[in-house]
């Protein structure tokens, strides 16, 4: 976990939140969608 | 959320179409007064936001939904709708949406009396200006995720009513309006059921995990670049066999090379040597004949030389007994006591009687003068047939002696001329150099044969080159492949890592925050 750097864990978990918000007020994205989309949120982030 | 308008059509008191407009452009001036006499309906108004958004009826009077006056004035076969529209705003930013929900009972009065159809729709306008619409089943839900219809009571709040919300667990409805239950679900998605001792496969950590699986592992590599090494030791071990075998093939070329010019150079001798062997092997046929007429030789001087011998005296006794003429005409090999004989059993062999007296008898009792022992010539006949037959035998000895000898005779010359030839041959091959051209032969025969097995196995180490060199560059691009995925392997494991924090974080921080935050409310509400 030393590799893990602050802002970017808060960035991921901001996002993250976002999207699931939104998706709690639209229900557009299946669960299986949120999944990659939350995978793809944690991959952007780190590789920024 | 903030509402915006909301529009009413036949609902209770609302006759038609009627629209309430809510926005509110000045933030300063945010309250908006309602006033009215009882029934007008002002209880319809804070009431019609709830059944709108969650369909619960909670008015006084039970069904009472569409407006009395266009009830009572329904006939059979007549429909008629009620609804209500409202338009409201929620998140902010980009996550800004405008919501519109209608909620709609349709009334269709027939023979057997009225019967309903509920209906409701939502869409949003995202912030692009595009309509969505909600999935139905979803309705529900993304109302709730908005306002918990189990709070709805605080915000719809009825004075004149008991709204029974401290009766209820508001622990989810907070939750949702707080927007904790974004945390809960990426909990769920990051992990699974919490509940389960480890995170799910079907999850982000399970998916990112099996992402770090197929990229393979630094042992992988490791056994990967010792199996090149290994084929790499192989390859350079066929490459030292190719260079034995051709260096042989280089040697034994020339060995045979020199042997072909030794037998070039050989080629008069060749023909002499044939030629002697042939005269060798002759002369070897006519020694063994030879030897074998003298043995058959010396056997018929044995068995036969007798005959020769006593010839001289056969031929003067054969001499003398013709001049006597003693030999008569008696019966060879009969004499007077087989006469007897006859006589005596009364029948002659042929069967003739012979009775005494009989002319038969007289015929035989004629023959004792002349049959021994009163007469010698009968014996004197058969005499001069064993004598002849000896002069036979002599004869025969001295026609197969002459043979014999002469064939002896012919061989021993044969012989002597064959040998005479071999030797006046070796004369001649010594004068031009007489080489084994049979063991040189030998010797290049032999060089063939190695030759023949040492391209066999220069083949096989030249295929076996370029099999093991293609296994190298097939490992070696393998290998490079994987490098790049170890490299991809270490930034899957970050994502891994972070995936694993950010749940960590939720477990933890949130957890304690969210007791902090319900203890709050609970204490409050």
């Amino acid at each position: 976990m030393e590799n893990i750097k602050e802002e970017k864990l808060k960035n991921i978990i901001n996002r993250i939140y976002s999207v699931e918000k939104n998706n709690d007020k639209t229900r557009t994205l299946s669960e299986s969608v949120m999944k990659e989309k939350i995978i793809k949120i944690i991959k952007e982030e780190v590789d920024k | 959320m903030i509402l915006k308008r909301i529009k009413y059509h036949n609902f209770r008191p609302f006759i038609g179409d009627q629209e309430i407009n809510l926005e509110i452009n000045d933030y300063n001036k945010n309250v908006i007064v309602l006033l009215g006499d009882n029934t007008r309906g002002k209880s319809t108004f804070v009431s019609s936001f709830v059944w709108c958004l969650y369909g619960e009826d909670r008015f006084n009077k039970k069904d009472s939904l569409l407006n009395e006056k266009v009830l009572n004035n329904m006939s059979d076969g007549d429909t008629e709708s009620v609804y209500v529209e409202i338009e409201f705003e929620d998140g902010a930013g980009d996550e800004k949406k405008i919501y519109l929900i209608r909620r709609e009972k349709i009334y269709q009065k027939g023979v057997q009396g009225i019967s309903k159809l509920d209906r409701v729709s939502l869409s949003y306008e995202d912030k692009d200006g595009k309509t969505k619409p909600v999935k139905d089943n979803d309705i529900k839900n993304v109302i709730n995720a908005i306002l918990p219809s189990d709070l709805s009571a605080f915000i719809f709040f009825e004075g004149e009513k008991d709204n029974e919300v401290q009766k209820k667990d508001l622990g989810d409805a907070v939750r949702t309006l707080l927007g904790l239950a974004a945390f809960t679900n990426m909990k769920k998605h990051l992990y699974g059921p919490p509940e389960s001792n480890k995170f799910r496969s079907d999850s982000v950590l399970g998916k990112l995990q099996a992402e770090l699986a197929n990229l393979g592992s630094s042992e992988e590599l490791s056994r990967l670049l010792k199996k090149k090494e290994t084929w790499e030791e192989e390859l350079s071990n066929y490459n030292e066999d190719l260079n034995i075998h051709s260096n042989s093939i280089k040697e034994i070329e020339q060995k045979k090379t020199k042997l072909e010019e030794e037998l070039r150079a050989a080629e008069p001798s060749k023909k002499l040597q044939i030629q002697r062997e042939n005269l060798n092997a002759k002369l070897n046929r006519d020694k063994e004949n030879h030897n074998k007429k003298l043995n058959d030789l010396v056997r018929l001087f044995g068995r036969k030389s007798l005959f020769l011998f006593i010839y001289p005296l056969l031929s003067k006794a054969q001499d003398r007994l013709e001049a006597m003429n003693i030999a008569d005409k008696g019966i060879k090999g009969i004499d007077a006591q087989a006469l007897d004989e006859l006589l005596n059993r009364g029948k002659c062999l042929c069967g003739t009687d012979l009775r005494d007296g009989s002319m038969a008898y007289n015929e035989i009792k004629k023959y004792y003068e002349i049959l021994p022992p009163k007469a010698v010539g009968t014996l004197v006949a058969e005499l001069e047939d064993a004598m002849a037959a000896s002069v036979e035998e002599r004869n025969s000895f001295m026609e197969n002696f002459d043979n014999l000898y002469k064939d002896i005779l012919n061989l021993s010359q044969s012989i002597n001329d064959t040998q005479k030839e071999i030797d006046y041959i070796s004369d001649e091959l010594k004068r031009v150099s007489d080489i084994d051209v049979k063991t040189l032969e030998t010797y290049r025969n032999d060089c063939e044969v190695n030759l023949k097995q040492l391209r066999d196995k220069e083949s096989i180490a030249k295929a076996n080159i370029i099999a093991k060199g293609k296994d190298i560059e097939k490992i070696s691009d393998e290998i490079a492949k994987f490098q790049l995925k170890i490299v991809k392997a270490d930034k899957h494991k970050l994502y891994f890592e972070y995936a694993q924090a950010v749940y960590e974080w939720l477990d933890k921080e949130y957890s304690r925050k969210e007791k902090a935050i319900l203890a709050r409310l609970n204490k409050n509400v």
